[in-house]
């Protein structure tokens, strides 16, 4: 019995080294990416339960009554007609400033490919700042692509499946992202801190300027987020002269429990940032 | 049928069993449940790792649990190696348990499945947590008070399912 005891101790030592090794190797590299992409392709068909619960809606929406129907076409086109006249005011400030950065040298950043993609599950626990999306490696997408919503930064592509992807957000504490305070143009890394919807910035130092209600948007550093997306807005700064840098608490700009759609981004080569903004102007007119 | 195999379950019999329940369990894992009852889902392979542990220790080591913990891992979205390890301990105990833990009554049993159920949702978070940072949460436990609850039914499925004659304690 004792050497039956012992020997199952033994495997079970064995085992324990390898989950770490397994552990550990998962978490810092990612030597396992193709594995769990055949476990998203395993998951495909068990997937067909969110996507019903998610046509319950769609369907629920056919019976409405026709006037609410009609009543909300004509916000829609009102609505679009407003953000008609918005894209005219940016696409010349976008020209504008294209204008400048040339006389400037500098390269102008194109703003790149949008896809819009629909969120099928928002991880039920709380603590875990994660959403899963029905786009995959179908559609091109790939492991680290922004992405962002109508109101700005929501986080990174993490995982790609056959088509879905888990995004991770900003508010992960896994996550940091080079930021930019819109007053006076201040450079700084945003880091998750685990909780919903906050951020904070822990690399200010005390004589930092920063201050409440201060506005963030992505500075384009670290070549992964174009510049110039809401990031946030700056909810708490504590300045404790025994500590070397400032606390300061930011509320994300996208609250993610109420949106449905995300945008993903493919930005433009690194290399000739310059050339495709002006060609994909060229287009546009 | 199952009168004629009275020595018990012969062991072919057992692996289809095993293989069949692992499946299922898996599936019914995988489902997206209403946000409001998602935390209070047992873990379901778990539960049938235990069952497993506990009715055929021969044809379920701790090696085939750790397999469908990796299983699972691969499927879930989340780490490498943090259900296969949780799994892994959860047969361990249940190997060492199993020939007193089979007479048990069922009020033991089910606390027993209880204990182990928040011991490996304890090991599970706590991965997370080294690995992630996510935060300890009791709302995690309650999957595990739910398990021991559900243990009975899930028993008598499972034996009606295998086809077990181990049904001492009814």
């Amino acid at each position: 019995m004792s050497r039956t005891l012992i020997s199952l101790f033994y495997q079970f030592c064995l085992l324990l080294v390898l989950s770490v090794a397994l552990l550990i190797l998962d978490n810092k590299t990612g030597l396992f990416q193709p594995v769990k992409t055949i476990g998203a392709i395993i998951r495909q068909p068990f997937e067909f339960g969110v996507r019903i619960q998610a046509e319950i809606p769609v369907v629920a929406e056919l019976f409405r009554d026709k006037t609410i129907m009609q009543e909300q076409i004509r916000n829609l086109e009102t609505e679009n007609m407003v953000l008609r006249v918005q894209i005219q005011q940016y696409e010349a400030v976008r020209q504008e400033n294209e204008r400048l950065s040339r006389l400037l040298s500098i390269p102008a950043q194109d703003s790149g490919e949008l896809l819009l993609a629909n969120i099928v599950e928002a991880q039920g626990d709380p603590y875990n700042q994660q959403l899963v999306i029905d786009q995959g490696f179908e559609s091109g997408v790939y492991v680290g692509q922004p992405v962002i919503s109508d109101h700005g930064v929501i986080g990174q592509i993490t995982e790609v499946g056959f088509h879905r992807s888990t995004v991770m957000l900003l508010s992960h504490v896994t996550q940091g992202l080079p930021v930019q305070v819109v007053r006076n143009g201040l450079l700084t890394i945003g880091v998750g801190t685990g909780i919903s919807g906050q951020i904070r910035l822990p690399y200010l130092e005390l004589e930092a300027d920063i201050r409440v209600g201060d506005e963030l948007i992505t500075s384009g550093m670290g070549d992964r987020f174009v510049a110039g997306y809401p990031v946030g807005t700056v909810t708490e700064v504590l300045k404790d002269t025994t500590r070397p840098f400032l606390q300061v608490g930011v509320e994300t700009a996208v609250n993610v429990g109420y949106i449905k759609n995300v945008l993903l981004l493919w930005t433009s080569e690194p290399g000739q940032n310059g050339e495709s903004g002006r060609e994909g102007s060229d287009d546009g007119e | 049928m199952a009168n004629d195999a009275t020595s018990g379950i012969s062991g072919k019999h057992s692996e289809i069993a095993i293989m069949v329940t692992v499946l299922v369990a898996v599936m019914l894992s995988m489902l997206n449940y209403h946000p409001s009852i998602q935390a209070m889902i047992p873990n379901w392979v778990l539960l049938i790792v235990i069952y497993w542990g506990l009715v055929a220790p021969e044809q379920f080591s701790i090696f085939t649990a750790w397999g469908i913990g990796l299983f699972l891992d691969i499927l879930d979205l989340t780490i490498l190696g943090q259900h296969a390890l949780s799994f892994a301990l959860a047969a361990l105990i249940v190997s060492v348990v199993s020939s007193k833990a089979q007479h048990y009554s069922l009020w033991l049993q089910c606390l027993f499945v209880m204990a182990l159920s928040i011991l490996v949702i304890g090991l599970e978070l706590w991965i997370s947590h080294l690995a992630f940072g996510h935060e300890f949460s009791t709302l995690n436990l309650q999957s595990g008070i739910v398990a021991g609850l559900a243990w009975p039914v899930i028993r008598a499925i499972l034996n009606k399912a295998s086809g077990s004659t181990d049904s001492r304690n009814d």
